[in-house]
């Protein structure tokens, strides 16, 4: 799979846009988390309104053979509703988090979708057959009645129009103290982690009303808080190891085997502060946003406010590779501070084959980093560039100096079109980008 | 000066910020609450060594008093943003208001001492006991009912304020303590920008403000 823009004429194009082309746009309908299943033919979000929209990939048609099946609307259904909680008086957003796939095990889909406090598992099937001759009810559901039977007849299934029905399967609440940041698989099949600012409980997924704490860093004082748990993650292969990532920028990697209570890593991420680069907001912008395992589960990759790193399992002291998404930001700091951009969480991704990196970035722009090549490009989502299989222009942002052609520069950049959600199909060169309200699919150009 | 300037100026932004995240949908978030008080707290480390530096170089009018005001402020500061996130959760509302008014108590204290450095420098006492009034005369339209009548001392404020606490949230439409209120006065005043004179109005004024703010939590 080839990564990013650089060698073997390899260019990203357009493929397809959801969601509604309003200015105006509602603040439920804002994409707050975008997710591949296994095979990557479905594709789910989940938004601040508590919905999960859960797109299926076209099986690719025959007179097209080599043009890639579009993404259209499988499921749509709400997750999580609005609660309120009534001791502390506090409203408990609908807001969808985090959505996880569950690997396939019949030919139903099962996902996990979390908001702030509840985790739930929902189970996705297809219905494209009804029974028709019931004997002790009507068509319509009346029951019939028993005195007027005198036969008796096999139902017999017919054929209807596809329904796909969405039901919860399992609600895992009432574990979560504060708020949830992550929920994570594990390679088992058969446990889960979630993971809020000072816990992680490890869960399995068929049981509800238990769930075993494995990571806790509340202090006895909480006015010692020092940092908090930002995100978590199970290893792909090795069902005993997690990472959570830290508001300080560190990781520890913990094994399940050593004891119960993981409080103390097997092993601790951390790289130097540079001492030249500090500033008021130093601290805060070293906070990860997002930790994820490479597919290899070799390697693992943090996001902070201004940079994506790669670090190798094996080496503790510093990452293996540092990618600037922004550098450009970093003398913008106060104004970031001022008006809340320097609090968001950009998530990152892989590509399938751990060659390539993604993330996001202003101005609805995007980056993606060749590990190989070290080539690394911008790109935006937007309406404008986005002609039926148009070819996506490589973005520059001018940091001082004349300003070019096409480069646009610092001060121009709009901070409200934020990408903070993208995700890359397991197989192939296509991406989802989440840009507000809107889903972009963009995919590589089939020469 | 620049840099003490910046750091109040951040100081006072990021106690906004807190305190609006208490209105928040889904409650006060720990993380946005721990890195905004990792901000003042490096600001008040760098307005502090900056301090330092301007008074080896050489003593201003008034920069002692400043000092301590800002001591008393700062005391407080990093007490305060754990304070909301120090409220366990588990605990009711009244139980956090409980937690919160129990902090009160270091404060009344500290006011007191705020006056006395006002007072013990003779040569700026017009200019204090002026701007003494101010902090209780910046109160929104809907809090004039509750506003100590220029007192010329924070305590009154303090009591108003927690019975005032709860119903904050719809009547305030701009938060308090904003210091460009008080430079826009001074400016009438003086002639000067409150914030970047460095003179003891601008620190009096900000340390008085920041005290009601933190007394609002």
């Amino acid at each position: 799979m080839a990564g990013v823009g650089g060698g073997n004429d390899f260019q990203w194009c357009f493929a397809q846009v959801k969601g509604a082309i309003d200015e105006d746009v509602a603040e439920a309908d804002i994409i707050s988390t975008v997710e591949f299943n296994y095979s990557g033919d479905l594709l789910a979000t989940g938004d601040k309104g508590g919905r999960v929209v859960i797109f299926q990939r076209e099986q690719e048609s025959k007179n097209r053979p080599h043009s890639r099946g579009e993404y259209n609307v499988y499921s749509t259904f709400q997750s999580h509703e609005p609660e309120f909680d009534y001791l502390k008086s506090l409203e408990i957003e609908e807001k969808i988090n985090k959505i996880r796939w569950l690997p396939q095990q019949n030919a139903a889909h099962s996902l996990l979708s979390t908001n702030d406090k509840t985790i739930k598992l929902w189970k996705i099937s297809e219905r494209d057959k009804k029974a028709e001759g019931y004997n002790l009810k009507e068509e319509d559901g009346r029951l019939r009645d028993p005195f007027r039977i005198t036969s008796l007849r096999v139902p017999v299934l017919q054929p209807m129009d596809l329904m796909v029905e969405a039901s919860p399967r399992r609600i895992f609440a009432n574990a979560h103290t504060y708020h949830i940041n992550s929920i994570s698989v594990n390679s088992d099949h058969e446990t889960y982690l979630s993971a809020d600012d000072l816990r992680i409980n490890l869960w399995h997924l068929e049981i509800t009303d238990r769930s075993f704490n494995i990571v806790d860093i509340k202090p006895a004082n909480m006015e010692e808080l020092t940092e908090v748990i930002t995100a978590a993650e199970c290893h792909p292969n090795q069902c005993n190891v997690f990472v959570y990532s830290s508001s300080k920028g560190t990781i520890r990697l913990c094994d399940m085997r050593a004891a119960a209570l993981c409080d103390r890593h097997t092993k601790f991420f951390e790289e130097p502060e540079d001492p030249s680069s500090r500033s008021f907001f130093s601290e805060i912008i070293s906070s990860i946003s997002d930790v994820k395992f490479s597919h290899s589960g070799r390697y693992m990759m943090t996001r902070d406010y201004l940079s994506v790193k790669v670090w190798d399992l094996n080496m503790e002291n510093r990452p293996v590779e540092t990618y600037q998404v922004h550098e450009y930001l970093r003398s913008k700091l106060c104004s970031l501070y001022e008006n809340d951009c320097i609090f968001d969480k950009f998530e990152c991704c892989w590509n399938g084959t751990d060659s390539a990196i993604m993330t996001g970035s202003y101005n609805n722009f995007f980056r993606m980093f060749d590990r190989n090549t070290r080539k690394d490009i911008t790109l935006e989502a937007s309406r404008e560039s986005s002609k039926p299989r148009g070819i996506l222009k490589p973005r520059k942002v001018c940091t001082g100096g004349k300003r070019k052609k096409d480069e646009i520069s610092v001060d121009s950049l709009d901070f409200n079109k934020k990408i903070l959600h993208t995700a890359w199909h397991p197989k192939e060169n296509v991406i989802a980008v989440a840009a507000t309200n809107n889903l972009y699919i963009f995919q590589d150009k089939i020469n | 000066m620049e840099l003490n300037a910046e750091a109040k100026r951040i100081m006072a932004l990021s106690l906004g910020k807190l305190y609006s995240s208490r209105m928040h949908r889904g409650g006060m978030k720990l993380h946005r609450s721990l890195q905004l008080s990792l901000v003042m707290r490096s600001a008040r480390d760098i307005y502090f060594t900056a301090k330092l530096e301007s008074d080896a170089a050489g003593r201003q009018p008034g920069a002692p008093g400043e000092d301590e005001e800002v001591a008393m402020v700062t005391e407080a500061v990093p007490a305060q943003p754990a304070g909301p996130a120090a409220a366990d959760p588990q605990q009711s509302e009244t139980g956090t208001e409980a937690h919160t008014e129990t902090e009160l108590s270091p404060e009344p204290s500290c006011a007191p001492a705020v006056t006395q450095p006002l007072t013990e420098a003779p040569s700026n006492v017009p200019a204090r006991t002026e701007c003494k009034p101010k902090p209780a005369q910046i109160v929104t339209p809907a809090d004039k009912e509750n506003a100590s009548p220029g007192s010329g001392c924070a305590v009154p404020a303090l009591a108003s304020d927690r019975h005032t606490r709860k119903r904050r949230g719809n009547s305030a439409a701009e938060p308090e303590f904003l210091p460009s209120k008080k430079a826009r006065m001074e400016q009438r005043k003086g002639g000067e920008s409150g914030l970047h004179s460095g003179s003891c109005r601008g620190g009096a004024s900000l340390a008085s403000a920041l005290f009601r703010t933190i007394v609002a939590f």
